[in-house]
């Protein structure tokens, strides 16, 4: 099951221009299998997704992505999302305390010119990052980062044997898609997503490109 | 006519000796001076250490926020920089003018590293610097649309659809 | 060595009590550029704006200037002043010029917040100066909590 696993819609993230609808649409044209809403800060309101999933007659899931001192996380599974910006120490502790998932977001993400993998980044410096700690897997396919800053982190991922996700990020209808998880068993529900994620039973891809 | 305001600010990065980053960055008006400094770690791109120092301001109290530039201190900069940056060191209990500076260091930081490659593109001439840019383009999907020159329409845009 | 350098100057004028002119200047190692902004009182909403740039990194840089059209009618107290300008002048037109017409913004706020200061103390009337600046929040309620100093003002 090929399932975008990081997008953000207008409804609740504000810099995005993607219509959560426009999104299904796109997703179904494209032949992905469903989408996961991960906004800034904020969680979909589980009726208002199921609604929407049954309109359209597509899988739709949820998680939330966290601005923390160490970079963004993708989390799933937390009802209550602490405010202002939770250290990823702390993060984790509410995350085991529901039994989520907590994955670090484009890790290596870099400029507009230059990403870290252009300052000579090695494999052993960029596995030390505290973060990497903390979380489940890594998003090692991020649809809006560089193939070389997408390679340090599947390199990363290797290494310190955490999982790989994928997913595009994406802000508009063009970028959705990119990259994706694939799940080796059906995802029906959201705890369903969260049990797959815990298993481990999936791989990160590139799908859009 | 005199001027009623004015505001001079400056920021710069060095290389130094042990590979890192020294970043500066001062601005003085006429009710407010202040500078701060601070060191970033490469290839991290972490701050390591911070120092600011308000020389002038309007109120006394706005010297009281400096110690808050220490929150910066393991920030990596990056993705959410700006809001981090904003959280700690400005808002309703911080100096949104120390805050700027802190942001203004990171933006030295990351036009350090952009003037090299930039500057290889900017080496080539005519239809070799468009295929530069396109490239560019090409390899990063953030440049898309980051700018007029990367928009829909623009010259260094043909060929690249983001549709595909 | 100096890996990179960039000043911004920015000076305001006032050409007629309504109207706050500013004159900004950005110079780096990659960019150069010039802007000039009106402002009209009291609603502080920018009315024209002029640009010029000097040292760019595209040939399609320059089509940034016609751009700045779409901060006009904007006003500089609005709180979604900065993502609107970095929206609007930024992504639709150059993010550098974005950078300096936020800079020229604010300074003429500040001189606007400032102006009477130097009059009452002309006058001898200027007392405390956080009561000053908790009175001009009449002038500009953006400020409130703005920073320590207006927090709970």
């Amino acid at each position: 099951m090929i399932i975008d696993l990081h997008v953000h819609t207008k409804a609740l993230s504000p810099c995005s221009s993607l219509d959560p609808e426009e999104a299904i649409q796109e997703a179904k044209r494209i032949g992905l299998d469903g989408i996961c809403f991960t906004e800034h800060g904020k969680l979909w309101d589980a009726q208002d997704l199921e609604r929407l999933s049954n309109k359209w007659h597509f899988p739709l899931f949820c998680g939330v992505e966290v601005e923390t001192r160490d970079g963004h996380l993708l989390i799933f599974g937390l009802d209550n999302i602490p405010p202002g910006i939770p250290a990823p120490a702390d993060l984790r502790k509410a995350v085991d305390g529901a039994g989520g998932v907590m994955i670090a977001a484009h890790p290596f993400r870099g400029f507009l010119l230059f990403g870290f993998a252009d300052l000579s980044m090695t494999l052993e410096s960029a596995c030390k990052r505290r973060v990497f700690q903390l979380v489940d897997a890594l998003e090692t396919h991020s649809g809006k980062s560089t193939k070389k800053e997408n390679d340090l982190a599947q390199a990363v991922g290797q290494k310190t044997s955490l999982k790989s996700v994928g997913g595009s990020d994406a802000h508009t209808i063009s970028e959705l898609g990119r990259c994706v998880t694939v799940f080796a068993h059906p995802i029906k529900s959201q705890a369903d997503l969260i049990a797959e994620l815990k298993r481990g039973n999936f791989r990160a891809d590139y799908f859009r490109r | 006519m005199l001027l009623s305001y004015a505001r001079n600010k400056h920021a710069s990065a060095s290389d130094r000796p042990d590979g890192d980053l020294l970043v500066k960055a001062a601005v003085q008006e006429t009710f407010f001076a202040a500078k701060v400094e601070m060191v970033v770690k490469i290839p991290d791109l972490e701050i390591s250490s911070v120092e600011g120092v308000i020389e002038r301001c309007f109120t006394g109290e706005c010297r009281q926020t400096i110690p808050l530039l220490q929150q910066v201190v393991g920030l990596r900069i990056g993705s959410g920089i700006i809001k981090l940056v904003n959280n700690f060191v400005g808002g309703p209990h911080g100096c949104p003018r120390l805050a700027d500076l802190v942001l203004e260091c990171c933006e030295q930081v990351i036009l350090r590293y952009t003037v090299e490659p930039l500057g290889e593109i900017l080496s080539k001439k005519g239809n070799e610097l468009k295929t530069a840019y396109q490239e560019f383009l090409t390899q990063n999907p953030r440049l898309i649309n980051s700018c007029i020159a990367f928009a829909e329409g623009s010259p260094l845009r043909e060929g690249i659809d983001a549709e595909s | 060595m100096l890996g990179f350098s960039r000043t911004k100057w920015v000076g305001v004028e006032r050409p007629d009590p309504e109207t706050f002119f500013a004159h900004g200047i950005l110079e780096d190692n990659i960019y150069g550029m010039e802007l000039d902004v009106w402002v009209k009182t009291p609603e502080f909403v920018i009315t024209r704006l002029e640009g010029k740039m000097r040292r760019v990194t595209t040939p399609v840089c320059e089509q940034a200037l016609p751009v700045l059209k779409n901060a006009r009618g904007l006003s500089i107290n609005s709180p979604d002043l900065i993502s609107t300008v970095n929206r609007k002048v930024g992504r639709e037109g150059c993010r550098h010029l974005a950078n300096l017409l936020l800079e020229c913004c604010d300074a003429i706020m500040r001189c606007a917040l400032y102006e009477r200061w130097g009059e009452l103390k002309k006058k001898g009337a200027a007392k405390d100066p956080g009561a000053y600046l908790k009175e001009q929040l009449k002038i500009f309620p953006g400020l409130q909590n703005h920073c320590r100093t207006l927090f709970n003002a």
